[in-house]
């Protein structure tokens, strides 16, 4: 299977995005993808059919398939990699640092998209990615980072920092 | 590829004596590493030679600006209405806790005393023939212990100092909040809102990552008009040199609240990936991510990746005592757990072992030397000169069997109590003579007459050595513990033992290991190439290391019974070894009185112990929580790093004579002495919640 498909022209699958728009890929790219890859199990056949992912647009989609064409050598997610993962330090490779230097509405719909589409290593980078721009960070450097409006009273805040003092990096 | 210790010199090498060591140095010459090429790593040039191929993939598909119905834009508008308050007035940060670890130590004295316990009959064993010099004086009590520190870091304000009961929140929380009368932070929030505005009515526009990022690059400085932080000299927070990260910024109105904008097991699984000191600050950016930081699902994540043991080797190496991570159904760890409060039990505890504020419980019982130890959750199992098992109970402390021969009962015991250390919190009297004592004691249809020199258990079986040359394999299974066979061949005592899913290994004063088949108890193979006692043995997968008093720690394959490498000690004899459970290190201690590190691929010795006082009996090698333990004939067990090998706690003369043996898990050592006694050093008693940590 493996020998014929490097040797042949890979097979090619249609998808429509939310925006209707459809985009022609590689069978196995596309099956990085938990969600599309039982999708064609499911359907049979040649696959001719256009393969609609209705929560995802086309610019978002193709940012996914990005993904998906360099990373499609790796192999395949294991169901039950919870302790893997969580092993793992944030530490991301390179190709995937530079993939996810995007603004933030585009990296959350990325963390969407993964999540929806089931490719579980492209959540993971995109949490990664995220948790990366949270680190080091003070709360008011978080608060400008992500601009979010802060509804604590300061003695609340004051009240929160305490309780958690004992964390604190020694 | 070892380099075998030349026959003549070896024979000429006194055991244990420190005998000048003259041509012993250019002999171990240490081996440089050599960085390999094969060292040097490739992936970025993977993801080069991949780039291309992409480009033209993407050059296949249609371009289509895509437009409106955009679900972001839902997510923006409830952002408007999420109330705007404004207090970043920066306080000075909360105070450290004092730097315990290193007030603790300054207060650690050690001990002066200078007489030199021996007794070498007793320690059969090891015999130092060096400190056979002084006579037998077992009894003597040493005047150092009123050198002990003082306990001005008691259990109590230890206790208190590390679980402070968090004052209540205040009663006006839910209260509206406060806008600011400041004007340049009213204006923050003013941009932040107006520029939510402008996102609205820019939503037909395709918003292409590139051109935001372009008009980012172009207009750089524009998010930090109106910005406050800035301008906080008070706090010190350096706003303008914190990170690279800063360059990676985005203009305001492309910012977003994650919390707000992704779902909220999204959410969570970004703040999984954080550090517990990080995660718990961001509790304090809104009450959106209070919530979220605070949920169970992200500090799970957080607590397991801090604290789970990994598992390196096939079998799994025996655990000591417990994982202290919480209650599992087999490898799954039960929901509803407190992982917050888990996490913050552990630092508390870690706290304590860097402090060096441990209590002591004292189990008396034994009527002779407590030569070996293991204890799991709920039990400690101990082998004694007096030629007795005992079995513990690690809860309430009480002895729970005494198993030995039938002229092996103990008496009442009319001596005065031994010394305890003032930090004590438990030393129950031993029951032995009393009609409960009685009830405790069984003579099963075999046992040991002669002493019990080691032993190990997991949960089928256990496995005792002992001077009577033989093991006797138990089944445990059960209530009682049922001899099922002996393991007879060696020609002395039976020194140490380990076991794992397949085997049973032994070895031996008369030099030699044993490997014996579990299931059956039939011999499987001898390995040869010690020349002098085997003190110590263990055992990861298919690899095995061994200690002997002929100054060598040895690497064995087990499948193919060779030796294949040769660890030597500096000059005497080796009496302990730990082999670390991913199988990269061996740490060896002995009569030179430190404890080595190698490097099991290179053999090389990767660094060496501070000075012991006396001869390193013992040692445990906690990896997972980074300690060694080590005790020793000084009366000391001592704490190391395991990775720079520093030592950071001594705990001396806790007991009145040698210490035989140490282990240790998350929140204590138990350790056995020559005075008949176990010790156990509980770093966890009195902390509030420490029973979240243990498992069923």
């Amino acid at each position: 299977m493996a020998a014929t498909t490097s040797i042949e022209t890979p097979q090619k699958i249609l998808l429509t995005t939310s925006d209707n728009v459809e985009l022609k890929v590689d069978r196995d790219v596309a099956e990085r993808s938990i969600l599309i890859k039982n999708l064609l199990e499911d359907l049979g056949g040649e696959g001719t059919e256009a393969i609609p992912i209705p929560n995802v647009n086309e610019a978002v989609m193709k940012k996914v398939l990005e993904w998906c064409e360099q990373h499609r050598k790796d192999a395949p997610a294991t169901q039950d990699d919870d302790s893997d993962s969580r092993k793992k330090s944030t530490d991301i490779d390179e190709w995937d640092q530079k993939f996810m230097q995007v603004d933030q509405e585009m990296l959350f719909e990325i963390i969407l998209a993964a999540n929806y589409l089931d490719i579980k290593a492209l959540l993971d980078v995109g949490c990664k990615t995220v948790a990366n721009m949270i680190k080091g960070k003070s709360p008011d450097e978080i608060r400008k980072t992500f601009n979010i409006q802060n509804d604590f009273t300061p003695e609340e805040e004051d009240q929160i920092r305490r309780e958690n003092e004992w964390a604190e990096d020694r | 590829m070892p380099t075998p210790r030349s026959k003549s010199f070896l024979s000429h090498r006194p055991k244990t004596s420190s005998a000048v060591n003259d041509g012993l140095a250019p002999h171990r010459a240490v081996p440089v590493l050599k960085k390999t090429a094969s060292q040097t790593f490739s992936a970025y040039t993977d993801a080069k030679d991949v780039g291309p191929q992409l480009e033209r993939v993407s050059e296949d598909r249609t371009l289509v600006d895509f437009d409106s119905a955009h679900p972001t834009v839902l997510s923006s508008v409830k952002q408007m209405y999420h109330r705007l308050s404004s207090s970043s007035k920066k306080r000075p940060p909360p105070p450290e806790l004092g730097d315990l670890a290193g007030s603790a130590m300054s207060k650690v004295r050690r001990s002066s005393h200078d007489s030199e316990m021996v007794d070498a009959s007793v320690g059969c064993c090891l015999m130092p023939q060096s400190q056979t010099q002084s006579g037998s004086r077992l009894t003597r009590r040493f005047g150092s212990m009123r050198n002990r520190r003082q306990a001005t870091s008691g259990p109590a304000g230890e206790a208190a100092r590390y679980n402070p009961e968090p004052p209540p929140m205040p009663t006006n929380y839910a209260g509206p909040p406060v806008i600011p009368t400041d004007s340049s932070r009213g204006s923050a929030a003013r941009a932040a809102a107006a520029a939510q505005n402008e996102r609205l009515s820019l939503t037909k526009q395709a918003r292409r990552d590139a051109e935001v990022t372009a008009k980012f690059l172009s207009d750089g400085d524009m998010y930090t008009a109106g910005d406050d932080v800035t301008r906080d000299n008070e706090s010190g927070v350096g706003m303008t040199c914190s990170s690279p990260i800063e360059g990676r910024e985005y203009p305001i109105e492309t910012r977003h609240d994650p919390i707000q904008y992704l779902p909220a097991e999204l959410s969570t699984m970004i703040l999984s990936n954080l550090t517990a000191a990080t995660l718990a600050q961001t509790e304090v950016l809104s009450k959106a991510w209070r919530a979220a930081a605070s949920s169970s699902y992200a500090w799970r994540a957080v607590f397991l990746r801090r604290f789970e043991p990994e598992n390196h080797v096939s079998p799994t190496p025996i655990m000591m005592g417990g994982a202290g991570v919480g209650k599992k159904n087999g490898s799954r760890f039960d929901p509803g757990q407190k992982w917050k409060r888990m996490y913050q039990v552990r630092c508390t505890l870690e706290r304590r072992w860097a402090a060096g504020t441990p209590n002591a419980i004292y189990l008396n019982g034994h009527t002779d030397s407590v030569y070996c130890c293991q204890f799991d959750e709920h039990k400690i199992i101990t082998g004694s000169r007096d030629r007795t098992i005992r079995v513990w109970n690690l809860k309430t402390f009480e002895c729970l069997k005494v198993i030995g021969g039938p002229a092996n009962r103990p008496f009442a015991s009319d001596s005065a109590p031994l010394d305890i250390h003032e930090n004590t919190v438990l030393n129950p009297r031993s029951v032995n003579g009393t009609p409960a004592g009685q009830k405790l004691y069984s003579v099963p249809t075999d046992y040991h007459e002669a002493s019990i020199l080691c032993l190990q258990f997991d949960s089928k079986i256990m496995v005792t050595g002992s001077s009577d040359h033989t093991c006797i394999v138990w089944d445990i299974s059960g209530d009682d513990y049922i001899p099922k066979y002996r393991l007879r061949r060696h020609t002395a005592g039976v020194l140490d033992v380990c076991l794992d899913d397949k085997y049973i290994i032994s070895c031996s004063k008369d030099a030699t290991i044993n490997v014996w088949d579990r299931q059956t108890g039939g011999h499987v193979k001898e390995l040869t190439g010690h020349q002098g006692p085997v003190n110590a043995v263990q055992l990861r997968g298919n690899l095995l290391v061994s200690a002997s008093g002929d100054g060598i720690a040895k690497l064995w394959n087990l499948d193919s019974g060779t030796c294949i490498k040769d660890f030597k000690s500096q000059d005497r004899g080796l009496a302990a070894v730990e082999f670390s459970d991913d199988a990269k290190y061996v740490l060896a201690g002995g009569n030179d009185h430190v404890v080595y590190k190698f490097d099991t691929t290179t053999g090389q010795l990767l660094h060496t112990s501070s000075r012991h006082g006396g001869l390193v009996r013992s040692l445990f090698l906690d990896a997972h929580n980074n300690r060694v333990i080590s005790g020793s004939y000084d009366q000391s067990i001592r704490i190391s790093h395991y990775d720079s090998g520093e030592t950071f706690g001594i705990y001396k003369d806790w007991t009145t004579s040698w210490i035989l043996s140490a282990k240790s898990d998350y929140r204590r050592v138990v350790a056995t002495s020559q005075d008949g006694r176990v010790v156990i050093l509980d770093f966890g008693w009195g902390v509030h919640d420490v029973h979240l940590l243990e498992g069923r």
